[in-house]
């Protein structure tokens, strides 16, 4: 094989484009020219030399810095105010902020990075923040933290700082978080004389035993006790519950063979193919199928999601809810979707200042509480600041510290690493919880199917980045 | 001094320049470019590689490609058997009533209506516990109706049905315009010649309509084997890759697993097999198709 420069790349594309339309033109068949060879080299991330950064006064840092994030209307608002917030501490500092929808996020920051002018930071999610890293787009934030005493990797939960630790170095702060819960409906438990399930937290007895019953006691035709959506988040926790790892710790194999795994996926798939009291969603269908629909038109007595349900459930009048954590298997886990803010590296090395105090203040104690208090959708990553999620007296969550619990009580899971370096290692899994949850395959035959299946792609994509 | 002749063709030649230059940017260009790129591995960060046929060859060897071979075929054969039959079906029955135009419209709006909102209100109305078709499938006595979505055998069904309503009035109305252009004196001379309904249709109407249906087959065909929207939001491809199709497969192939060249290589098959299709087809017209 043979690597060739952009330009090279170009010019060779420019000269098949017009030899053909010439070739058009005369009848002839177009040959593109071969283009000019250059050995192979390994694709290694480019290393970022970071020059450090003193740490300076507000005020006197200048410059500029282009920022991008995703999500709605109202919290693309909420940013601007947070930009106009920052200004009043570092006037000379502008922000060029632009929102992208979320659905598109991920291709219009790579469009940007492909066309040679990427903004200066940006919200990731984790595949995307590997992605970028492992290309060496990313800017690793080390020198910058190590030179400025107001903010350190310290003042984050650790569960959250993980993640963004790729190859050694630090390439994101995180955001937020977004640890996942039992949301119920109360009235359901309260009206057939039965104890919520916090009331069952509180009593010590909930266990997936207890859920199992639980579920089946209100289920009927119009009603489910649960639904299971096959995305990473439920899935894995389920598994992490019963004390399995969907991938091995040194994140090069897939073990959803493994005992525990299995054992995990047969609970599943005997709540939903047998007891019939909770049903599954599978991957890909969201909106009208998703949990969140059917929990807030009363077809699910309890569903599971972060904090980004809130805004929504408020509007609930039909019946009272609230949250309790996920049901106990052998040991408490659930899953902390999150994201970071990172910083490219093609940032020049007069924005860099001013993008560092940007990303610090976005992520720090004082962005999150501006960002998550009252009707946020997110958890702080930031620790101390469990209380700016409280809601007023008799609004529900009323047992909203449990959001931050998996956190604070270290039973927090996020995505597994391995997970991130291909989209299809994900697609592929969730496809086997699909087959196994819809009665298509046994949980031995999937497994056995799947496993060695994900485990290719594994190797393929670990050897393509050198890890 | 030009002469006449070269005037003539100058004075064309700027008259067809816009045309020809957005076709050749936007068009030809891309075309091209894409070729190009299918003989590349390339992640748009990294310098590209040149890899010649590798694209291609790692193409047929990986499982999902077949897969979403098999599945486009499956939703094409499925879509354009079910749209155009409906369609014709549809159109026929508008064709002599009155209130014709007030119908046309009603089976027109769900093509102008957005793939959003059709399909969120298909996944409500296919949803397997509490949808309106199974609710009505169980009170005619079926216990245990299709899970549509949720199931691997009945998602395509599910996707199929809800396209070829989606699209129904599009052929409907091209359709109605074919029967429409049929002149009258055809069935009167049928008529006088003692021809039944079902003769009128197979002798007159469904000949005279051919021309249109042709139409209608090449322009399904090629939009079925394309088809992304509705199933980017209905089933993102799932369960299981039961509804995985081709561009869903080029997407997330360039866009989400960042190999532009797998991608393209993708693309430049889809590409062959519409215009080896549509070139079958034109050949196959002279065995059909009545330009009388």
């Amino acid at each position: 094989m043979q690597q060739i420069t952009r330009r090279q790349f170009l010019a060779f594309i420019s000269t098949a484009t017009g030899a053909s339309v010439l070739a058009a033109c005369g009848g002839q068949p177009a040959t593109p020219p071969a283009p000019t060879a250059a050995p192979e080299a390994p694709a290694a991330p480019t290393a970022v030399v970071a020059t450090p950064v003193p740490a300076p006064a507000a005020g006197t840092v200048t410059g500029k810095t282009v920022w991008r994030v995703w999500g709605t209307e109202a919290e693309f608002e909420r940013f601007k105010m947070l930009g106009d917030e920052f200004k009043k501490q570092f006037p000379d500092i502008e922000i060029d902020l632009a929102q992208i929808p979320t659905a598109q996020y991920d291709e219009k920051i790579l469009s940007e990075f492909a066309g040679g002018s990427p903004p200066n930071s940006m919200h990731t999610g984790n595949a995307l923040m590997y992605q970028l890293a492992l290309r060496g787009q990313l800017r690793p934030m080390d020198d910058l933290l190590a030179s400025d005493s107001a903010i350190k990797l310290d003042d984050f939960y650790p569960a959250l700082n993980a993640p963004a630790n790729i190859k050694g170095q630090v390439y994101g702060l995180p955001v937020d978080c977004n640890p996942m819960v039992c949301y119920y409906n109360a009235d359901m438990f309260t009206s057939r004389g039965m104890k919520t399930p916090m009331e069952e937290y509180e009593a010590g007895t909930w266990t997936w035993e207890r859920f199992q019953a639980v579920a089946a006691d209100l289920s009927s035709d119009d009603v489910k006790g649960f639904q299971i959506d096959t995305w990473w988040g439920p899935t894995f926790s389920w598994i992490w519950q019963n004390a399995g790892e969907p991938f091995d710790d040194t994140n090069q194999t897939c073990t959803l063979d493994s005992a525990a795994c299995k054992e995990a996926i047969a609970f599943m798939r005997t709540l939903v193919l047998d007891d019939k009291s909770v049903i599954y969603n599978p991957s890909g269908t969201t909106g009208a199928l998703g949990s969140d629909a059917l929990f807030q038109s009363g077809k699910l007595a309890m569903a599971s999601f972060g904090r980004w349900m809130v805004p929504s459930f408020k509007t609930i009048t039909d019946f009272k809810w609230d949250i309790a954590p996920l049901p106990k298997g052998k040991q408490m886990a659930a899953a902390v979707p999150a994201a970071w803010q990172t910083m490219a590296s093609a940032t020049a090395p007069e924005n860099i200042a001013a993008t560092w105090e940007w990303v610090k203040f976005f992520c720090g104690k004082e962005g999150q509480t501006f960002r998550l208090s009252g009707d946020g959708n997110a958890v702080p990553s930031f620790k101390g600041l469990e209380d700016i999620i409280k809601p007023s007296e008799g609004i529900p969550p009323q047992n909203y510290r449990l959001f931050t619990a998996p956190l604070a009580e270290g039973y927090g899971r996020w995505q597994p690493f391995v997970t991130q370096l291909d989209t299809e290692i994900l697609v592929q899994t969730t496809g086997m919880f699909d087959l196994i949850l819809n009665g298509d395959s046994s949980v031995d035959d999937a497994t056995a199917e799947f496993t060695p299946k994900i485990n290719e792609i594994i190797t393929a994509t670990r050897k393509e980045f050198g890890l | 001094m030009l002469s006449r002749r070269a005037k003539d063709n100058l004075v064309g030649l700027v008259f067809i320049g816009p045309q020809l230059i957005g076709m050749l940017a936007f068009v030809i260009g891309p075309m091209v470019y894409a070729i190009g790129l299918s003989l590349y591995r390339w992640d748009l960060l990294s310098p590209p590689t040149f890899v010649g046929l590798g694209n291609y060859a790692e193409m047929i060897q990986n499982e999902t490609f077949w897969k979403v071979m098999r599945n486009t075929s499956y939703y094409t054969l499925g879509y354009m058997a079910l749209n155009i039959l409906t369609a014709l079906g549809a159109a026929l029955a508008l064709n002599r009533i009155r209130g014709k135009v007030f119908f046309r419209t009603l089976f027109f709006m769900p093509v102008v209506t957005s793939a959003i909102a059709v399909s969120l209100i298909w996944l409500w109305m296919l949803n397997p516990q509490f949808g309106v078709v199974n609710t009505f499938l169980r009170g005619m006595g079926i216990a245990e109706p299709p899970k549509w979505f949720s199931s691997t055998a009945w998602a395509m069904p599910g996707v199929i049905l809800m396209s070829a309503w989606w699209n129904l009035g599009y052929n409907m109305v091209i359709l109605l315009a074919g029967l429409q252009s049929i002149p009258e004196s055809l069935y009167e001379a049928a008529m006088l010649d003692g021809a039944s309904r079902t003769q009128r249709f197979t002798h007159v109407t469904l000949p005279m309509l051919t021309p249109t249906l042709f139409f209608v087959v090449v322009v399904t065909f090629i939009g079925s084997f394309q088809v992304f929207d509705q199933i980017f939001i209905m089933t993102n491809g799932g369960p299981a890759d039961a509804t995985r199709v081709m561009v869903m497969y080029i997407y997330s192939l360039g866009f989400q697993r960042f190999d532009m060249g797998l991608a393209a290589a993708v693309a430049m098959v889809l590409f062959a097999i519409l215009l080896v299709m549509t070139l079958v087809q034109f050949r196959l017209q002279r065995r059909w198709v009545f330009y009388g």
